[in-house]
C-alpha cells in the first residue's frame, strides 16, 4: 500500500510523513511530491492508494491534479484528500467538481489525519 | 513511531540508496547488506568471512557481509545513516508534537468561542488539556462573581486527588496569579492501607494555572498525575496557554449569563409591575371615585382621598346612603403593607360594606365583621376601622371605632374635638369580641374629619412626624372650608412638611360636613 504526500512546503510534507510514519510498520510506503507536476508523475508511476494533496501549489494546483487523476482510467479509484489552509477561501463546489473524495483543513489534526488514512486503507 | 529499519533507510524515500550502491561497487567485494532477519537487501549474497553488525542503541538492524575492511567501511556509513535518520525522526517527532499542540490550542479557541455556558466551556477546555498534558485527574475551579467561593465547573478522574476548592494550593495560585507545579511527596495511591513502609511510594505531581482575564483571576485549572512522572516546565507553559484561552471564554460566559439574568429580572419586574397596576386599578375601583358623589344632595357634602405609598395599599374608605337620611361612612387601615395588606383590605372593606348596608347599628356591624374575619383568618392580619352613620336630617352620629385613629369633629365655630374612641379591638384581631357603640351630635355647618395614621405619622427628611398637633392646627384654620378644600389644605400642608421625603405609609382622608343652613333642618344649630 502506498500513500503519496503532496505539498510544496517541505516542513508540511515532513509533518504529514511523521504523522503517518507508524503506518510503515504495517507495510505502507510513504511517497513525497513537491508540486503538482511531480505529483501527477508519481501517481502514474506508483499508483498510490491514497493521496494527500495540497490545493495551493505552484505549476499545477491541487484541483488540476485531482481533475486529471479522476479523468484517467486506472487512476480514478485513487482516494484523494485535498488539504486546504484554514481561513483560505475553499471552493467546496470546485472540490466536488474535480472529484475529490474529501478535504481537510490545515493546521490539520494529526490524529484525524492518521485515522482517515487508516480507514481509507482499511488498516 | 515506526521502527528504524535498513530496508526503509535504503528504500525509495531516502536519497541514501545511490551512495550506498556506489560504495558497494567501489569497495572490494563481494559485499551484501542483510536485514536483521537475514534477508538480503542490497549487494551480493554470499557467506563472507566477516559479518559487521549495523546496530543502533540496543538493537541490531542488520549486517554487512564481505571482506573485513570493506564490510567495516560500509558498516560505518550505514551506522552513520541510521544515526542521522534516528536524529531526524526525533526532531520530526518533536515538531509534530508542537504542531499537535498548536492545532489543539487553535481548536480550543474555536470551540470555546462557540460555547456560552461556564460548565460547557470548562468541560471543553479540560478535555483539550487532557489531550495535551498527561493527567490522572483534573478540574477547573471558578467563582461566578468576585468574592464568591470557588467551585468545580468541570472535573475528571478521582475526586480525592483534586484539591478542595478552599485548599491552600488554590488560594496560593489565586493570590499570586502564576502557574506552578507542586509535587506532593507523600503517598497518594491508597490512603486506606495506612502509611507506607517505604520502597514503592509514588508521589503526586500537580500543575496549576490561574484563569486570568482582564486583571482579575476567575479561577484556576488543575491537573494531577499519580503515575509518578512529575510535570515539566513545558507542561506548565502549555497549561498556562490553555488557561488564558479558557479564562477569556469563561469571562464571556459569565458576562453573557449576567446579561441574561438582568434581562430575565427586568422581564419579571415588568410582569410584576403590570400585575400591580392591575391590582391597583381593581383596588381603586372598589372605592368611591366620583366626586361629588351625591350631587343632588345639598344638605351635606362629603369628600375623600387615598394616596398609597406602594402600588397597592392597605387603607380603605367608603360611604353610601343606607336610606334617604342615613349616610354610612367608614375608614380603615390594614396591618402590614403591600399585596397581602391589599387583599385583606379588599376583604375587610367588602364585609363592612355588605353588613353595614343591612342598616344595623355600627357596633353590631363591627362585631359581625370581626366574627366573619376571625372565622376565616388564615393570615393573622387585622384592620383598624371606624364606621359611622350620620343622620343627615337630625345631625345625630352613631359610630363604633375598631381601634382606629379617632376622627375629629369640626365645629362650625372652629373647634376641633376628637371623638370618644369607643368601640373595640381592631377587626380580625380577637375572637368573639363585643363592640361598643357611641354617638355624637352635629349641628349646622359641623363636620367630621377621618384619617389614617399615614397623616400624623408622615415624616420629613429629619424623620420628624407631621403629628396630630399639626393636623389639628390645620383643621382649625380650614374649619370653615368645604370638605374637599379641607382635605386639599391638609394635603398641601403635608406635602410642604415632608418636602419630597419618601412616603412610607398610605395616606387616606375623609371629610363630611352638614350644610350650614337648610330649611326644615331638625338638628340643633
Amino acid at each position: 500500500m502506498k500513500i503519496l504526500i503532496v505539498d510544496d512546503e517541505p516542513h508540511l510534507r515532513m509533518l504529514i510523513q511523521q504523522t503517518l510514519e507508524e503506518l510503515e510498520d504495517k507495510g505502507v510506503e510513504l511517497l513525497m511530491a513537491a508540486d503538482g507536476e511531480q505529483a501527477l508523475e508519481t501517481i502514474r508511476e506508483e499508483r498510490p492508494d491514497l493521496v494527500f494533496l495540497d490545493v495551493m501549489m505552484p505549476r499545477k494546483n491541487g484541483f488540476d491534479v485531482c481533475h486529471a487523476v479522476k479523468q484517467e482510467d486506472g487512476l480514478r479509484h485513487i482516494c484523494i484528500i485535498l488539504l486546504t489552509a484554514k481561513g483560505q477561501e475553499f471552493d467546496r463546489q470546485r472540490g466536488q467538481q474535480v472529484g475529490a473524495d474529501l478535504y481537510m483543513t490545515k493546521p490539520f489534526d494529526p490524529d484525524a489525519l492518521l485515522e482517515k488514512a487508516r480507514s481509507v486503507l482499511g488498516i | 513511531m515506526a521502527h528504524l529499519s535498513l530496508k526503509s533507510l535504503l528504500g525509495a524515500r531516502f536519497d541514501a540508496a545511490p551512495s550506498v550502491t556506489a560504495l558497494i561497487s567501489a569497495l572490494e567485494g563481494p559485499l551484501g547488506i542483510e536485514d536483521a532477519a537475514g534477508n538480503l537487501l542490497m549487494g551480493a549474497a554470499r557467506a563472507g568471512p566477516c559479518r559487521v553488525p549495523v546496530a543502533h542503541h540496543d538493537g541490531v538492524l542488520g549486517h554487512v557481509i564481505g571482506p573485513a575492511a570493506s564490510a567495516e567501511a560500509l558498516g560505518a556509513l550505514l551506522r552513520y545513516l541510521v544515526a542521522k535518520e534516528a536524529e531526524r525522526r526525533a526532531l520530526a517527532g518533536e515538531v509534530l508534537h508542537l504542531y499537535r499542540e498548536i492545532h489543539l490550542i487553535d481548536q480550543l479557541s474555536e470551540d470555546l468561542t462557540a460555547l456560552l455556558e461556564v460548565s460547557a466551556v470548562s468541560r471543553s477546555a479540560l478535555e483539550q488539556a487532557r489531550r495535551l498534558i498527561a493527567g490522572t485527574s483534573g478540574g477547573i475551579l471558578v467563582r461566578d462573581k468576585a468574592g464568591d467561593p470557588l467551585h468545580y465547573a468541570a472535573r475528571f478522574g478521582e475526586d480525592a486527588a483534586l484539591p478542595e476548592p478552599e485548599s491552600a494550593y488554590a488560594d496560593s495560585v489565586l493570590e499570586r496569579g502564576v502557574a506552578e507545579i507542586v509535587n506532593v511527596g507523600a503517598m497518594v495511591s491508597d490512603c486506606s492501607s495506612g502509611p507506607r513502609t517505604g520502597g514503592e511510594s509514588r508521589f503526586r505531581s500537580m500543575i496549576f494555572a490561574p484563569l486570568r482575564a482582564k486583571q482579575r483571576t476567575l479561577g484556576l485549572i488543575v491537573l494531577t498525575n499519580d503515575t509518578g512522572d512529575p510535570y515539566t516546565a513545558a507542561d506548565l507553559k502549555l497549561l498556562h496557554t490553555i488557561a488564558l484561552q479558557t479564562a477569556a471564554a469563561i469571562e464571556n460566559s459569565l458576562m453573557c449569563a449576567e446579561m441574561v439574568d438582568a434581562v430575565r429580572y427586568r422581564e419579571q419586574l415588568t410582569a410584576i409591575q403590570r400585575e400591580l397596576d392591575t391590582a391597583r386599578a381593581i383596588q381603586h375601583s372598589l372605592l368611591p371615585g366620583i366626586f361629588p358623589p351625591f350631587p343632588d344632595r345639598t344638605d351635606f357634602e362629603i369628600h375623600a382621598q387615598m394616596t398609597s405609598a406602594r402600588a397597592v395599599g392597605g387603607d380603605f374608605f367608603d360611604f353610601f346612603l343606607i336610606d334617604d337620611d342615613d349616610l354610612g361612612f367608614m375608614i380603615g387601615d390594614v396591618s402590614g403593607k403591600g399585596t397581602p395588606a391589599a387583599l385583606y383590605m379588599a376583604m375587610t372593606h367588602t364585609h363592612v360594606k355588605t353588613v353595614a348596608l343591612r342598616g344595623i347599628a355600627p357596633e353590631e356591624c363591627m362585631a359581625e365583621v370581626n366574627r366573619i374575619l376571625r372565622k376565616d383568618n388564615a393570615s393573622s392580619m387585622f384592620a383598624t376601622c371606624f364606621y359611622g352613620i350620620l343622620n343627615t336630617r337630625t345631625g345625630e352620629l352613631r359610630y363604633s371605632n375598631a381601634g382606629h385613629n379617632p376622627p375629629y369633629l369640626i365645629g362650625s365655630s372652629g373647634s376641633i374635638t376628637p371623638l370618644d374612641p369607643r368601640g373595640g379591638a381592631p377587626l380580625g384581631l380577637l375572637p368573639h369580641k363585643e363592640y361598643q357603640g357611641a354617638s355624637a351630635q352635629l349641628g349646622l355647618g359641623d363636620g367630621l374629619f377621618l384619617y389614617t395614621d399615614g397623616v400624623p405619622e408622615a415624616n420629613n427628611s429629619e424623620l420628624e412626624d407631621f403629628s396630630n398637633e399639626r393636623l389639628v392646627e390645620v383643621l382649625r384654620a380650614a374649619a370653615a372650608l368645604p370638605s374637599r378644600e379641607v382635605i386639599d389644605t391638609v394635603n398641601s400642608r403635608l406635602l410642604g412638611f415632608t418636602a419630597g421625603a419618601p412616603q412610607s405609609d398610605d395616606i387616606t382622608m375623609l371629610a363630611v360636613r352638614l350644610a350650614a343652613n337648610r330649611p326644615g333642618l331638625e338638628c340643633a344649630a
